[in-house]
């Protein structure tokens, strides 16, 4: 485990970089993290999923399913792999603050 | 696939993030290495030894001819020679040598035995997560020597003392606390399956269902979780297939997931996680089980889940049932209308789970629905198929993203011989698989899909 | 002196590998076999587990399919090995009923053990050296070897070369020799022939006899019969397999 450095704030981050404690994500954590996952900066697209996540999140405690999120965003999933190339599971998830996904994915 | 040289240490870096304390402490394991970790382990040892005769049996009998040395897809794909099977397994048996053998005890290095110490520790921890028991190499040995039996019980030995990869048991305790790999709660459950009846609504016009907890049902089908997560098409596939010939399903909320990994850690867990799958049959009141695409859920279902948690007697033959046997089975009565043309285009060759075929017997009933499902099917060369499969690279807990190098290693010569094939598509009913082949095209910039048996049968079926 | 002592170590490592051997296989066997790991593709019944098994143990089906350029020679020397017990039987221990099974008489049952028996041992050396070169140049399999591989097939390969010495330089008589393994299994020893080969052939074959329950050697045991990878059937759904050390499963529909 380790500790980043955002927007003068630290963080607890595991070995993937994915926050420890949810709770204390702000927008900034997201511009923070962007570099880590190549983007330079983040667009309205790229706020628009990271927000679907972490409201999907909040209410259900878990990611949302893939395709959830394309119907939601209305981005089909090539274009989210376009915003996250890592895709949806890692990088947006990551951006959004959640834990990571693990599973058979 | 050629016999690559052998580069010593050249898999030693890569290895697993080690579970913490409090996540070790979930699942009833040593928190972490006791100051008696040796005579620990080595009685954990000593338990095995003496609760398993393949493992006493295989530590005793190899001759070290090196039929099996270039079977193992982590060596071929990775040169290391430790990850020779043999070699693989010889890290626990020098230390049984020297600690349970005469010979060893006497004469020590001569035998062939080592202490253990922290090193081999490390090496353990290293190579026997580079091991996705697929368990090709017994296949070649002359006495059947299984080294996927020797990784499961260092695993074993290894996780009583404390030390387990973070990743296996992460999912564990997921399996545990909301009966999913995924952690998916069944508020989110119930939510998802909802949202593909609705989908489906929107595609088909029809109303078809993807139900929870109907008691009751004729069937209880469980999926690996990934299926309502990310690949949506194999649930779908499942929905239309129960639609289109009239059965009464459902999926549990308690028991989400048919991936059971406790086969990657220990024998209790693997017993525990079997038995949600029992008990929900149990409650819901279903007349048989039948279970989702997914290598390592059959194997823990088909070949253990009678003994562990049976007798299973209160259900339906053939019980646990697969997903493929039950579509097979419909497709030969003729319940099922499909039109092959639906998947033209589409060049589909079949990658054999190795705990499908391996491990069950699972081999014609899904090249029995290709063959109903798309006109353009074709194998891979026969020495790569069937029981003679080839790991993903990805299987027996390895799918995490710090065993990278390893897995994109491993699947080489699974990549080879699909290249062979010509094929566009890769058909197969594993989750681990579907979640390994994409990020391995990706790597090796081959432009492939991979896709599930039942989206294939869904997509041809006509309602 | 070798009056005494050759017999005496012989009895001693008869002992010892009967012994030996027996605990092995004990162990093994008293060990349960918690799960059903039967290997693809399976046999459904026991008429089917007996065929695999019959081609493994005198096939070595899974090494035919592994490897051909070791099949090849590890068959050969096995099989040869196999023949020469057998030789031994019939020309040291049983001469006289093998030699009326035989239909022959004495000069032509010499003149047959001469000339198979020769053969056979050419054809052991000879694969035993194959296997030796092959361990030596072989990377993977050279790293793999330990002391006691190369133990184990140096100490059969002087077996063979003294035995092989007897034969062809014809320095035994082989009159002695049975009167020596006569006395020998029926417990009144006398003095071993006047070769000295002979002697040299006995000790490295007792050393043999003391080695094998100690090391790999022990697969000789006919191993492939235990091996659950092998031995079972693919039926755990038709038939319940049980666990001997867990049978009392849970059950219980949880509380939930
Ligand atoms: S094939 Fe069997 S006997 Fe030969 S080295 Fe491998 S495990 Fe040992
Ligand atoms: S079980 Fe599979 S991965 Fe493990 S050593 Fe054998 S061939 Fe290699
Ligand atoms: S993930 Fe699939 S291919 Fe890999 S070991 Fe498991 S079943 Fe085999």
């Amino acid at each position: 485990m380790s500790v980043v450095t955002l927007a003068g704030k630290q963080f607890e981050v595991d070995e993937d970089g994915f926050m420890q404690d949810t709770t204390q994500w702000t927008p900034d954590v997201a511009i923070g993290l962007a570099k880590s996952e190549g983007i330079d900066a983040l667009t309205d697209d790229h706020w628009k999923v990271i927000n679907y996540l972490r409201e999907y999140y909040q209410k259900f405690n878990v990611a949302p399913p893939i395709r959830m999120v394309c119907k939601q965003t209305g981005f089909p999933l090539k274009r989210i792999y376009e915003l996250f190339s890592t895709g949806p599971a890692k990088g947006a998830c990551k951006l959004a603050g959640l834990p990571k996904p693990t599973g058979c994915i | 696939m050629t016999i690559p040289q052998l580069h010593p240490d050249a898999a030693a870096k890569v290895q697993a993030h080690r579970a913490k304390k409090e996540l070790m402490v979930s699942l009833g394991l040593a928190p972490e290495l006791p100051a008696d970790w040796r005579e620990k382990a080595l009685c954990k040892f000593d338990e095995l030894l003496h609760q398993r005769r393949s493992l006493a049996l295989y530590m005793d009998i190899c001759v070290r001819c090196g039929a099996c040395a270039d079977k193992c897809p982590f060596f071929l794909g990775t040169g290391d020679p430790k990850n020779m099977p043999v070699a693989r397994a010889e890290l626990l048996r020098k230390v049984y040598r020297r600690h349970f053998t005469a010979a060893g005890r006497v004469s020590g290095h001569l035998a062939a035995g080592e202490e253990l110490t922290d090193t081999v520790l490390n090496e353990w921890f290293t190579y026997f997560y580079q091991c996705s028991e697929c368990r090709r190499c017994a296949e070649f040995c002359p006495f059947g020597v299984d080294t996927a039996e020797i990784t499961m019980a260092a695993r074993e030995i290894m996780a009583s003392i404390g030390v387990a990869p973070k990743y296996v048991t992460e999912v564990i305790k997921k399996a545990h606390e909301l009966g999913n790999n995924i952690g998916i709660p069944e508020a989110a459950w119930i939510d998802g399956c909802q949202f593909l009846e609705e989908e489906l609504k929107a595609q088909t016009g029809l109303d078809i269902k993807v139900p929870v907890n109907q008691a009751g049902a004729e069937v209880l089908l469980v999926p690996p979780s990934a299926d309502l997560f990310v690949n949506t098409d194999t649930m779908v596939g499942y929905a239309l297939m129960f639609h289109a010939a009239g059965i009464r399903w459902t999926t549990s909320s308690y028991a989400s997931e048919a991936g059971n990994f406790g086969l990657f850690l220990n024998y209790e867990h693997l017993k525990k996680i079997n038995l949600r799958i029992v008990d929900s049959a149990r409650q819901l009141g279903v007349k048989r089980l039948v279970m989702g695409e997914c290598g390592h859920a059959w194997r823990a279902a088909q070949a253990f889940m009678n003994t562990l948690n049976g007798p299973l007697d209160f259900l339906e033959p053939p019980c646990p049932e697969h997903i493929c046997e039950l579509a097979a089975r419909l497709i030969r009565a003729g319940r099922l209308k499909l039109n092959k043309s639906a998947n033209d285009g589409l060049v589909v060759t079949y990658h054999d789970p190795c705990n499908l075929a391996r491990g069950g017997g699972l081999m014609e009933e899904p090249r029995e629905i290709l063959r109903a499902v798309v006109n353009d099917f074709r194998e891979m060369p026969a020495n790569t198929i069937r029981e003679k499969t080839f790991c993903c690279g990805a299987g027996g807990g390895l799918l995490t993203e710090e065993l990278m190098e390893t897995r994109m290693n491993g699947v080489k010569p699974r990549l080879e011989a699909f290249r062979t094939s010509g094929a566009t598509h890769l058909a197969t009913p594993c989750a681990i698989c579907k979640a390994q082949f994409p990020v391995a095209f990706k790597h090796y910039a081959m432009n492939a899909q991979v896709v599930g048996v039942m989206d294939l049968l869904g997509k041809a079926l006509v309602l | 002196m070798i009056t005494q002592f050759l017999p005496a170590l012989l009895y001693v490592s008869a002992v010892i590998f009967i012994i030996g051997m027996g605990r092995r296989i004990y162990i093994w066997v008293r060990t349960p076999v918690p799960l059903n790991i039967v290997l693809t593709p399976a046999p459904k019944h026991i008429p089917g587990v007996i065929g695999r098994l019959v081609g493994e143990l005198f096939g070595f089906h899974a090494l035919a399919k592994a490897d051909r350029s070791l099949w090849t020679p590890a068959w050969l020397f096995h099989f040869s090995l196999v023949l020469l017990l057998l030789g031994h039987l019939g020309g040291l221990v049983i001469p006289h009923f093998a030699q009326t099974a035989m239909g022959l008489n004495e000069k032509q049952f010499e003149h047959m053990a001469q000339i198979v028996g020769g053969a056979v041992g050419i054809l052991a050396i000879a694969t035993l050296l194959w296997l030796l070169i092959r361990r030596l140049i072989l990377p993977r399999v050279r790293w793999i070897s330990t002391f006691s591989d190369y133990f184990a097939l140096v100490l059969l390969l002087l077996i063979l070369a003294t035995g092989n010495a007897m034969r062809f330089m014809g320095g035994l008589d082989i009159v002695q020799a049975r009167n020596f393994v006569a006395g020998w299994l029926a417990l009144h020893p006398v003095a071993p022939p006047s070769d000295p080969v002979f002697s040299i052939h006995i000790v490295l074959v007792c050393m043999l006899l003391i080695y094998i329950p100690f090391s790999k050697l022990v697969h000789i045991g006919g191993v492939a019969l235990l091996s659950p990878t092998l031995n079972q059937r693919n039926n755990p759904r038709e038939h319940r397999y049980v666990n001997s050390w867990d049978k009392a499963n849970d059950n219980s529909t949880t509380s939930s």
